[in-house]
């Protein structure tokens, strides 16, 4: 499907479905809404803890506004230039160090 | 993998019970393995004994790197960065590393003293080329990740746990006695277990593991591995190690404990490994004695039967220390009592320790063990590693085997006399651990 590739690689497709889905009206970042599995709660826990707590602030704040039935004024809104995927880095340290056990599990045993 | 405290150099003498038996007084016909001993280009020594009949081969990388030469502030951080060997490196993960290893039926460990930080590798000689791909990442490629000794941490505490009184109160007798330097403590302070990093880590790994300091040795492994072990490390030139000339002040530390023992180290400034006079000092440890040659007998030493003739009743235990380090040494006795009053055996023994009888029977007696212990220690490769590494990182040489017991055997009534002078004439350094209340001061003994 070499045109949904393309669709998908396209900064414009990919910053009008970040908007569509909604999370960043509540301030929160991509990683912050990740299905908390076993590699994302590794990942957590090495994260520094300045970037810990300032998800736990975004996710707090969120669930505030959820609680209100509000979202935060436009201007603060997260946007698709300005959310960092902070924990992606780890997660893959953490995915690839999780497929090595497997690979031997898999091969030594 | 194995990281254990007691292969620190520290304990082998309290913790090697020599059990001799009659030696022949004749000269020994005693060969030794053939040493080999290079300076490369790249300025890390390498040392070898590639003709050594085993099956087993060994590789240790040493770096000049151990507490002598830590700050004020990162006090122990050498012990962590030995408790962290394995961890996982820029490209292989700590998993990698140690099932690869395992996988290979190799033994990955570190050790660490005052003066150098050890890695060795053993394994058949048929798997440990193999291994060595991961043994060189694990040094050179070290990255400390924080969550990886965060988790390490309950490890280092339960080593500072199992750490036996013998080895706090020598630890204690060397702060006495030289204060900075040779004088750090070589097991991690409390205080720093959380407070040193992956900075600092990283900090003392680069400023220290460079080929400068780099000595690789080697038995049942030829020259040529070892070269290309050093080109594989890649280490960065940096500059050579410069620890401050450790200078012998002596002193008075104790620590008290709840322990019904007292543990007691009374040493006085010994010499260094390349002094003349090492030979006459390792003798007069063994007249002093070194325990019990006999199992569940009385030590022939010197210390021990003269503590026995001032009628002691309580349990005691006594052992002569000689430490030789590269610029200086300690010799005393170390001393376990759980009396009431430890001053009854401390005051012969410190008696003996300053004015030692040296006859000729006993000088000999002395000889003869010290040369078992020496040859009992070259049968095996793990020893002729060991004291080879420690020679080339401490002297920058190995001296043969044979000369090592020509040494020994050239030494007269007069040279153990000079020897046991020597030490009565520096200022005694007296460390304390446990049951500290009836310990005498400096000034009383």
């Amino acid at each position: 499907m070499p045109i949904m590739k393309a669709l998908a690689s396209s900064v414009a497709v990919r910053r009008w479905a970040y908007n569509l889905s909604g999370f960043n009206r509540y301030g929160l970042h991509h990683d912050d809404v990740l299905q908390e599995n076993d590699d994302v709660k590794e990942a957590l826990r090495r994260l520094p803890a300045h970037k810990v707590d300032e998800r736990s602030f975004r996710i707090i704040r969120a669930m505030q506004l959820s609680l209100q039935k509000i979202e935060l004024p436009k201007e603060q809104w997260t946007k698709f230039e300005e959310d960092d995927r902070y924990l992606k880095p780890y997660l893959e340290a953490v995915i690839k160090e999780r497929e090595e056990k497997e690979y031997w599990e898999k091969n030594y045993y | 993998m194995s990281m254990s405290t007691l292969k620190a150099p520290v304990m082998n003498n309290i913790a090697k019970r020599c059990y001799a038996s009659k030696a022949a007084a004749t000269t020994l016909s005693i060969k030794g393995p053939q040493v080999q001993t290079k300076k490369l280009a790249n300025n890390s020594l390498v040392v070898a004994v590639p003709d050594y009949p085993t099956k087993i081969g060994r590789v240790s990388v040493t770096f000049l790197a151990g507490s002598r030469y830590e700050d004020p502030e990162n006090s122990g951080i050498s012990h962590l960065v030995r408790s962290s060997a394995g961890l996982s490196t820029e490209s292989s993960s700590t998993f990698s590393i140690v099932r690869n290893l395992g996988h290979l039926g190799a033994n990955y460990y570190a050790t660490s003293d005052r003066e150098t930080v050890t890695y060795t590798i053993e394994a058949h000689k048929d798997n440990l080329i193999s291994g060595l791909k991961y043994y060189i990442e694990s040094i050179s490629n070290q990255t400390f990740k924080p969550w990886e000794l965060s988790d390490n941490l309950k490890r280092v505490e339960y080593e500072l746990l199992t750490l036996s009184p013998e080895q706090r109160v020598l630890d204690l007798a060397h702060k006495a006695a030289y204060r900075h330097a040779l004088g750090n403590t070589v097991f991690l302070p409390k205080y720093n277990i959380k407070k040193l990093g992956t900075e600092h880590l990283l900090y003392y790994v680069k400023k220290n593991f460079n080929n400068q300091n780099a000595v690789i040795s080697s038995v049942g492994v030829d020259m040529d591995t070892l070269v290309h072990v050093s080109e594989d490390l890649n280490l960065p030139n940096g500059e050579a190690n410069c620890s401050p000339k450790s200078k012998y002040f002596g002193g008075d530390l104790r620590k008290s404990k709840p322990l019904d023992m007292t543990y007691l180290a009374v040493v006085g400034e010994g010499v260094s490994y390349k002094d003349s006079q090492s030979a006459s000092f390792a003798v007069l440890q063994y007249l002093l004695g070194k325990g019990s040659s006999v199992k569940w007998g009385v030590g022939q030493g010197v210390l021990e039967q003269n503590i026995l003739k001032s009628n002691c009743s309580d349990n005691f235990a006594v052992s002569a220390v000689n430490y030789n380090y590269s610029d200086s040494g300690l010799f005393g006795f170390l001393l376990a009592y759980n009396g009431k009053d430890v001053s009854t055996v401390l005051k012969p023994a410190v008696q003996s320790l300053r004015s030692p009888t040296v006859t000729e029977t006993e000088v000999n007696r002395a000889k003869s063990q010290l040369i078992l212990s020496l040859v009992s220690a070259s049968e095996s490769s793990a020893g002729v590693q060991e004291n080879i590494t420690y020679q080339a990182a401490t002297t920058g040489q190995v001296i043969p085997f044979e000369k090592l017991i020509a040494a020994v055997e050239a030494v007269t009534v007069e040279d153990v006399k000079k020897a046991a002078g020597k030490v009565a004439g520096s200022k005694l350094s007296l460390a304390a651990y446990g049951n500290v209340a009836t310990t005498p001061y400096l000034d009383n003994l």
